[in-house]
C-alpha cells in the first residue's frame, strides 16, 4: 500500500486524538475516585447502583430513627422504673402504716411522704425527651397529666418506622399506662388522705390499688423494654446493613487507587511516546537534498 | 528524419517534461488539500513516419493529466462518512443532555425522591416537630426542583437539536448549490480528465452531503454526479431541490424536500449529522415524555393521598405537588404547593380531621407510596425513576461505542484513499528529478540539432 504525508498524519492525529479520550477517562476517574461518573459508565450495571443507593439511603434514615426510638425508650423505661420505685416505696409505706403500731400523728408524716412519691409520679409521667413528652401519645406537646392527675393527652400511640417492615412506639398512651387498671395517682392521693386521716381500713384497702398500680406499670415496663430491644435491633442491623451495602457500592462504583493511577502512568507514556512520534514525523524529504 | 524533425521531436520532449513537471507541482501544491487527488500525467508514443525503409519516431505527446481514483472506495467513504457523522451527532448530542442524569449523587432523578420518602421515614419520629416537617418540605421542594431542572435540560437539549438541524440544513443547502454548480461545469467540459480540479472538488462536496445529510450518488458517464436524499433525487445535472424544515402533523420538527410531485417528509430517512440531530432530538423527547408521565403519576399519588390526610388544623390536605392536568409539561412545571412550602403544618400527616398534629397516619400512607408498584408498569416511582436514567445511560454508551467504531472505519477508508489518491511528497521529488532530467536531455537535443543546422549553414554559407 502506498503511504502518503497526509495518511501519516491521519493516522497520528487519529491515534492522538483516541489515546487522549483515553487518558481524559482515566484521569477523570483518579480524580474523581469513581469508577461510574455518569450513567453511559456503566448502564448494565445502573439499576444495581440505584437499588444499592437507594438502599443505603433507606437504612440511614432507619438507624438514625432506630437511635433516637432507643433514647426515648431508654427514658420512657427510666421514667417507668422510678414510678415502680415509688409505688414499691408506697407499699412498704402501706405495710408499716397498718395495723396499730403507728400514730395518728406518724402516719400524718408518712402521708407527707406519700405525697412526695405522687409528685415524684406525676414528674414521671410528665417527662419529655427533647420538649417531646414520653407518654402523652400522639400529643406530643400537650402535658400527659394536670395536678390533679387528669389525662390530657392522646390514647392513639405514634409510631417510628426503624426497618423497611418495623415500627416502634415512640410515645406511650399515659391513660393506659398510668391508669389502665388503677389510677396510680388517684390511688396516692387517695393513701394520703386515708393516712391523714388515719383511716387503717382505707390505708389497708389501697395496698391491692398499688398491687394492680404496680403490675400495670411492670407490664408497660416490659413493653418499652420488648420495643427497645427491636428499635436497638434494627439500630444494628441498619448500621450492619448500610456498611455492608457501602462496601458493595464502593465495589461498584468507586476505581482501585491502585489499578487507576497504573493505568494512568501507562497511558500518559503512550501518549508521550505518541507525540514524539509525531514530533519526529518532520523526518527528511528527498525535496530537502535536491 | 530531418534535423527539422528532431528539432520538433526535442521540442516535444521538453513540453512533456514541462508538462510533467507542471503535474508534479500540482501534486505536491495540493497534497494537503482535502479531497485532492493525485494526477498522473499519461505521454503517449506519436506514431512514426516512414522515411523510405525507415520508420522514425515522432517522439511522444501529454496526452492527458489522470485522478488517481477508485470509484468503489470512493462510495464506500461517501456512505461510511454519512454514518459516522450521525453516529457522532448523535453522541454528541445525547452526551450534551446526560449530565443532567447523575447517578452517583443526591441531585439524580431518583436519588432526590429518596430523600422524600427518607424525610418522611424521620417525620415518624415525630410528625408534629417543626423541623422534621420542614425536613419533608425541603426534600419534596429539592425533589421538584431536580424534576424540574432536568425538564428544563431536556427542553434546552431539545431545542438546540433544533436550532442546529436549522443551522445544518442552511449548510445542505449552500452544499447542494455548489454541487449543482460544478455538475453544470463539470457537465460543459466534457470528459473526467479534463475539469479534475473541479471533480476533486464536487467529490469532496459529496463526502460533506455525506456527512451533512447521508446523501448517496450516482454517477453519469460524463462525469455529473446525481445526489439522492432518503431516495429524492435532489441534484440533477446543474439544478437542486433545497431541503427545508417544517412541522410533521404533531407539531415536531420535520425535514422536507419539495419534489414536481409534492413536498415529501424524509425526517425518518435522513442520515449525516442532520439524522443523527433528528435521531438525537427524538431520543431526548422520548426522555422528556417519560419524565412528564413520571412526574405527573408522583405527583398525583403524594396529592391523592395527601388530599386524604389532614394537616395540624385538622384541616384536608392541600395538593402537595403544583401539577397540570395532563401529562405534558408535567416536569418542568413540577414545584411544591406554594402554601405548604411556605408553613409546613399544612402537611396532612394526619388520619383524621381530630387526630392530633402527631398522628402519623397519612404520614405512613405517604410512606407506603414508596413501595406501590402499581404506579408505573415497571413497579414503584422509584424503579421508574432508575428505568429513565438507566435508558439514557444505555443509549449513550451505545452512540458513543457505535461513534467509536464508525469513526474508526471512516478512518481505515480515508486512509485506504490516501493510498490510492493521496500525494507522497518523497514520490513526487522522484518525478521532478525524472522531469528535471528528461527537460535536461531534450534541451540537449535541441542543442545538439541546433548545432548540426548551424554547422550545414556554415558549410552552405
Amino acid at each position: 500500500m502506498r503511504v502518503t504525508q497526509a495518511g501519516l498524519w491521519q493516522l497520528v492525529r487519529q491515534n492522538l486524538a483516541a489515546n487522549a479520550t483515553r487518558t481524559r477517562q482515566v484521569e477523570e476517574q483518579a480524580i474523581t475516585g469513581l469508577a461510574v461518573n455518569r450513567p453511559s459508565d456503566a448502564p448494565a450495571l445502573l439499576s444495581q447502583i440505584d437499588r444499592l443507593h437507594a438502599a443505603t439511603m433507606d437504612q440511614d434514615v432507619y438507624e438514625q430513627n432506630g437511635g433516637q426510638s432507643l433514647a426515648r425508650l431508654n427514658q420512657m423505661d427510666s421514667e417507668l422504673g422510678h414510678v415502680h420505685d415509688a409505688l414499691s416505696r408506697a407499699r412498704e409505706l402501706v405495710v408499716q402504716s397498718s395495723g396499730d403500731l403507728m400514730s395518728a400523728e406518724q402516719r400524718t408524716y408518712v402521708a407527707l411522704e406519700v405525697e412526695a412519691l405522687r409528685a415524684t409520679v406525676l414528674q414521671s409521667a410528665n417527662s419529655n425527651l427533647a420538649g417531646r413528652y414520653l407518654f402523652s401519645g400522639n400529643a406530643w406537646d400537650t402535658e400527659p397529666f394536670d395536678a390533679a392527675g387528669t389525662y390530657m393527652g392522646s390514647t392513639d400511640e405514634p409510631r417510628t418506622r426503624v426497618g423497611a417492615n418495623t415500627w416502634v412506639t415512640s410515645s406511650l398512651d399515659g391513660s393506659s399506662v398510668f391508669q389502665g387498671g388503677a389510677d396510680v395517682l388517684a390511688v396516692l392521693d387517695g393513701l394520703a388522705t386515708a393516712l391523714n386521716a388515719d383511716n387503717t381500713a382505707a390505708i389497708e384497702a389501697s395496698l391491692a390499688d398499688i398491687d394492680t398500680s404496680l403490675g400495670q406499670v411492670m407490664f408497660s415496663r416490659a413493653e418499652v423494654g420488648a420495643s427497645a430491644n427491636v428499635a436497638d435491633d434494627a439500630t444494628a442491623l441498619a448500621a450492619s446493613l448500610r456498611s455492608e451495602l457501602g462496601t458493595r457500592m464502593d465495589e461498584m462504583v468507586q476505581a482501585d487507587p491502585a489499578a487507576t493511577y497504573m493505568k494512568l502512568s501507562e497511558l500518559r507514556n503512550a501518549y508521550s511516546s505518541a507525540l514524539q512520534v509525531a514530533a519526529s514525523g518532520k523526518g527528511e524529504s528527498l525535496f530537502d537534498l535536491i | 528524419m530531418s534535423l527539422f524533425g528532431t528539432l520538433s521531436v526535442g521540442a516535444r520532449g521538453l513540453a512533456v517534461a514541462s508538462a510533467g513537471i507542471d503535474v508534479t507541482a500540482q501534486n505536491v501544491t495540493g497534497a494537503q488539500t482535502p479531497g485532492y487527488s493525485r494526477r498522473t500525467l499519461r505521454v503517449e508514443q506519436l506514431p512514426p513516419v516512414q522515411q523510405g525503409a525507415l520508420f522514425v519516431g515522432q517522439g511522444a505527446k501529454a496526452a492527458g493529466v489522470t485522478r488517481a481514483i477508485d470509484r468503489l472506495l470512493g462510495v464506500r467513504l461517501v456512505e461510511a462518512a454519512g454514518t459516522s457523522s450521525e453516529a457522532s451527532t448523535l453522541s454528541r448530542q445525547l452526551s450534551g443532555v446526560e449530565g443532567l442524569f447523575d447517578a452517583t449523587n443526591t441531585t439524580g432523578l431518583g436519588e432526590s425522591l429518596d430523600l422524600v420518602f427518607d424525610a418522611l421515614a424521620s417525620a415518624t419520629v415525630d410528625p408534629s416537630d417543626p423541623a422534621q416537617r420542614g425536613a419533608a418540605v425541603y426534600a419534596m421542594t429539592t425533589f421538584a426542583s431536580t424534576v424540574s431542572r432536568i425538564a428544563g435540560g431536556l427542553a434546552d437539549g431539545l431545542t438546540g437539536a433544533e436550532d442546529e438541524l436549522a443551522a445544518e440544513l442552511d449548510t445542505v443547502n449552500a452544499t447542494l448549490a455548489e454541487v449543482a454548480q460544478l455538475n453544470a461545469a463539470i457537465g460543459n467540459l466534457g470528459a473526467e480528465e479534463g475539469p479534475g480540479d473541479l471533480l476533486d472538488r464536487r467529490d469532496y462536496l459529496l463526502t460533506q452531503l455525506a456527512e451533512q445529510v447521508g446523501a448517496t450518488v450516482q454517477l453519469k458517464a460524463n462525469g455529473q454526479a446525481v445526489v439522492f436524499v432518503a431516495g429524492h433525487g435532489v441534484v440533477g445535472r446543474g439544478d437542486f431541490r433545497p431541503l427545508s424544515l417544517g412541522t410533521d402533523a404533531a407539531g415536531d420538527p420535520a425535514v422536507q424536500v419539495s419534489m414536481d410531485d409534492g413536498t415529501f417528509d424524509i425526517t425518518s430517512e435522513v442520515g449525516g449529522s442532520v439524522g443523527g440531530l433528528v435521531a438525537a432530538r427524538a431520543r431526548i423527547d422520548g426522555w422528556a415524555t417519560d419524565l412528564d408521565t413520571f412526574a405527573f403519576t408522583v405527583a398525583n399519588a403524594f396529592n391523592t393521598q395527601h388530599a386524604a390526610g389532614f394537616d395540624s388544623a385538622g384541616v384536608a390536605g392541600l395538593p402537595l405537588f403544583d401539577v397540570g392536568g395532563t401529562a405534558p409539561g408535567s416536569a418542568l412545571g413540577l414545584a411544591v404547593n406554594a402554601t405548604i412550602a411556605a408553613d409546613s403544618s399544612l402537611l396532612a400527616f394526619a388520619s383524621a380531621a381530630t387526630a392530633l398534629p402527631g398522628d402519623s397516619g397519612n404520614l405512613e400512607a405517604l410512606l407506603a407510596l414508596e413501595d406501590d408498584t402499581t404506579l408505573f408498569p415497571v413497579g414503584t416511582a422509584r424503579a421508574a425513576a432508575s428505568a429513565i436514567v438507566s435508558d439514557v445511560g444505555t443509549a449513550v454508551a451505545a452512540a458513543g461505542s457505535d461513534s467509536t467504531a464508525q469513526s474508526a472505519l471512516l478512518s481505515d477508508l480515508q486512509i485506504l484513499r490516501e493510498g490510492i489518491s493521496g500525494v507522497n511528497t518523497d514520490e513526487e521529488a522522484t518525478h521532478l528529478l525524472e522531469y528535471q532530467a528528461a527537460y535536461r536531455a531534450s534541451a540537449k537535443v535541441l542543442s545538439a540539432a541546433d548545432e548540426l543546422l548551424r554547422t550545414l549553414l556554415q558549410v552552405g554559407g
